[in-house]
């Protein structure tokens, strides 16, 4: 009986401590949705303890979502966290960071545990993804003149959809173009093409002489983009891009992959496109400054031979310049002070301290035309970080302003793949993938 | 007879105490989640954002026009044309490891080393050998067989083989090992008698061996095909259903629905549909190995 009593006490003990596990609301760092989560900023750079109460403000706690910041630029961080609460005593601020795959789930869990975050960092597409869930406050709306007027207009409205703007953009990464001039001088070119066109109709004579290819094509949606051709009607409601102009640009390009003068694979991939820069299998690569400094860390030989130029644009005089933005989600039990916190870790000045760590780029205007950008021309990576300065003003990040947009740029990246990769019949293939443009749209119109 | 009765009833209710522990843990940890996921594929619902709201049958109506979700449907079923593959691949590895020889041990662990692998490990290292610029190719292009790389993952037509292949790879050494255990359950006295009455190796294999493993065959195969038709973890890695769906299968087009398109409705009705597919597979295998087909030992 003793022993029965024993044995059933036991299971039971066992059960109950795999349970505890689960939903703990006690503590607030017990809230931070991800166990890799640093809770250690918080705790480590100067963040006020709640105890520490401004004089008539009520204490509140910010939580500040990241995407793989942290420990990197922990001192940062810490030292902008203080400055703010310094401002406002009454404000903590809670540091998480995560994985960039992991940040929407994290933040659909976390809302749906009456536990969202006040202020979160996620590129553009994942914004607007956010927006399909009428997940976000309109920033257009709801933040001040004074707040809105800091940005470069182009980046401002990365997360624009109709009339509403969504995020505060943050920092961004121009491209620009790194090259082998020994692979260009062995092909007898003194200067690199500075348009797609151009590298277009040089690419078969480089590679007779080279053995390597001149340069990576971009996914197809981005090469629309950059040379204007038409993706989607202006009101967004209807797909434009299986035209015949597209499909010649197209064929323009899977000449040259037959011949096998360009790669038929990776078009647009970063990690296909260093990987193969880096073994000279390629002679130019677009890349962001801190980027091109890899080059200098993985291969140093090839870095040595390696200059920088303006990056190649396409026929609308654009290069590409991917953001990250800082949103606020509608379940912020705060959102007034969290508006006011985003609008303060993406003003000028602390854009610029950032820049200064890492080779990105402000999206305010004033931080943007800061001498400390062209003060380095003597490395590899100071000379980048011009070039990009220059040309983050004739940059743009590319997306749709529809809430399931990157689907729709990723049905025309597989229409172009499924053709150039697998020799798919193009006007059969474009029709498919036309339809499923269209069923998005019908989607987006109805959220 | 009084006594007796009072006794069962008191172990009978022992029993259910302890099982009681794991009890609860089923009912919240699978009962649950699957009513949950039954009452979700009935609603518009995206986690904790944007609004919920029940929708009847919508998910399923446009569940049956989705062109995806029949290229998933229609890899899922191709998928399963590894389970013979692998099952005699196991039987046959089984039956050269099932022996006393010095430095069997080491083949035995050497081959289950793929089992204990993470998926994240395999997929690298199969995207290594078998990428563009990669070994593999290297070595077909120094041969002469191929006179261009192959794209194993990118290209339409070899992805789907490509990752099956990587399956069979990762699943052969588990197989083997069930299959060793059936060997070595099988009294060697059966086969002696038999060799003794003129039986050669092949009619030991067919009439002694083959017959006595058969509810192991029966119960691989049926943990093989539900493996098979809900593959996941080498697609995520490896394809991520592309390229341009050729690897797209019905458990990750339901994962990239709910967690990529926070659409968990959806998601929850193709996965429903899935567990159906599954199903209908699992009872074909059953009606088989009632039929003789191991389920109960030929004796």
């Amino acid at each position: 009986m003793k022993r029965k009593l024993a044995g059933f006490l036991i299971s039971a003990a066992m059960v109950i401590s795999l349970l505890s596990g689960c939903g703990n609301e006690a503590a607030d760092n017990t809230s931070a949705p991800d166990k890799s989560a640093s809770e250690s900023p918080a705790e480590d750079g100067g963040v006020e303890d709640e105890a520490q109460v401004g004089e008539s403000a009520e204490p509140i706690t910010l939580e500040f979502w990241t995407i793989s910041l942290s420990p990197t630029f922990d001192d940062y961080f810490n030292a902008r966290f203080e400055a703010y609460t310094a401002d406002h005593p009454n404000v903590t601020i809670k540091w998480v960071d995560m994985p960039q795959d992991a940040i929407n789930e994290k933040l659909s869990t976390a809302s749906a545990s009456g536990n969202s975050p006040d202020v979160v960092n996620l590129n553009t597409s994942q914004a607007l993804s956010m927006v399909g869930l009428d997940a976000l406050v309109d920033l257009n709306a709801e933040a001040t003149e004074e707040q809105k007027s800091i940005y470069i207009q182009g980046q401002w409205e990365a997360c624009k959809t109709g009339d509403s703007i969504w995020a505060f953009p943050w920092y961004g990464t121009p491209a620009v173009l790194a090259y082998n001039t020994e692979l260009l001088e062995k092909a007898g070119i003194e200067a690199p093409p500075s348009t797609y066109e151009e590298a277009l109709g040089m690419a078969e004579d480089f590679y007779n002489k080279t053995g390597s290819y001149l340069f990576m094509p971009n996914a197809y949606c981005n090469m629309l983009f950059l040379d204007g051709m038409e993706i989607i009607s202006e009101d967004l409601t209807e797909v434009t891009w299986n035209n015949d102009e597209n499909k010649a640009l197209l064929n323009s390009y899977k000449e040259l992959v037959d011949k096998g003068v360009l790669p038929k694979e990776g078009w647009g991939d970063w990690t296909t496109c260093l990987q193969l820069y880096e073994t000279e299998k390629l002679a130019m690569i677009s890349a962001s400054a801190v980027s091109v400094n890899r080059v200098s860390d993985e291969a140093p030989d090839v870095a040595a031979k390696t200059e920088v130029a303006k990056p190649l644009v396409g026929k609308a005089g654009l290069s590409t310049n991917p953001l990250m933005n800082v949103v606020v989600p509608k379940a912020s039990k705060h959102v007034t002070e969290a508006i006011d916190f985003a609008n303060y870790i993406t003003n000028d000045e602390s854009q610029l301290l950032f820049c200064k760590e890492v080779a990105i780029f402000p999206s305010t205007i004033q931080a943007s035309q800061d001498e400390f950008f062209k003060s380095d021309m003597e490395t590899l990576l100071g000379r980048a970080t011009a070039m990009a300065a220059e040309s983050n003003l004739y940059s743009a990040d590319f997306t749709i302003g529809l809430t399931n947009g990157s689907n729709y740029v990723s049905n025309i990246n597989t229409a172009g793949n499924a053709v150039i990769t697998n020799d798919e019949d193009m006007d059969e293939t474009f029709a498919v993938y036309e339809q499923d443009c269209k069923d998005l749209l019908e989607e987006a119109a109805g959220n | 007879m009084g006594k007796h009765s009072k006794l069962i009833a008191r172990r009978t209710m022992w029993a259910y105490l302890f099982m009681m522990p794991s009890l609860i843990l089923v009912l919240i940890f699978t009962v649950y989640p699957i009513i949950a996921s039954l009452v979700i594929t009935l609603m518009n619902y995206s986690g904790g954002l944007g609004k919920t709201e029940f929708v009847g049958f919508d998910n399923f109506r446009k569940l049956f026009k989705d062109r995806v979700f029949w290229i998933a449907v229609k890899n899922s079923f191709t998928y399963v044309v590894i389970v013979p593959i692998i099952q005699i691949l196991s039987i046959l590895l089984a039956l050269l490891l099932n022996r006393k020889v010095k430095g069997v041990g080491f083949f035995r662990t050497l081959y289950y080393i793929p089992v204990v692998t993470s998926s994240v490990a395999t997929a690298i290292m199969w995207k290594f050998l078998m990428g563009s610029e990669g070994i593999i190719n290297n070595i077909l292009l120094d041969l002469g067989i191929i006179d261009i790389p192959q794209g194993f993952f990118s290209m339409k037509h070899l992805a789907l083989p490509s990752v099956m292949f990587v399956t069979i790879w990762q699943g052969l050494g588990y197989y083997m090992m069930m299959y060793l255990a059936g060997l070595q359950s099988i009294s060697p006295e059966y086969q002696e008698a038999a060799r003794i009455d003129g039986a050669t190796g092949v009619q030991v294999f067919t009439k002694i061996t083959f017959p006595l493993l058969k509810p192991y065959i029966w119960f691989c195969t049926l943990n093989s095909v539900i493996a098979a038709v809900g593959v996941f973890d080498v697609i995520m890695m490896l394809t991520e259903g592309g390229p341009n769906n050729a690897t797209m299968v019905i458990n990750y087009y339901g994962y990239v629905k709910a967690f990529k398109d926070f659409k968990f409705g959806y998601g929850a009705t193709i996965n429903l549909c899935q567990a159906v597919v599954t199903t209908a597979v699992s009872i074909l295998v059953f009606v088989y190995g009632k039929s003789g087909g191991g389920m109960t030992r030929n004796d």
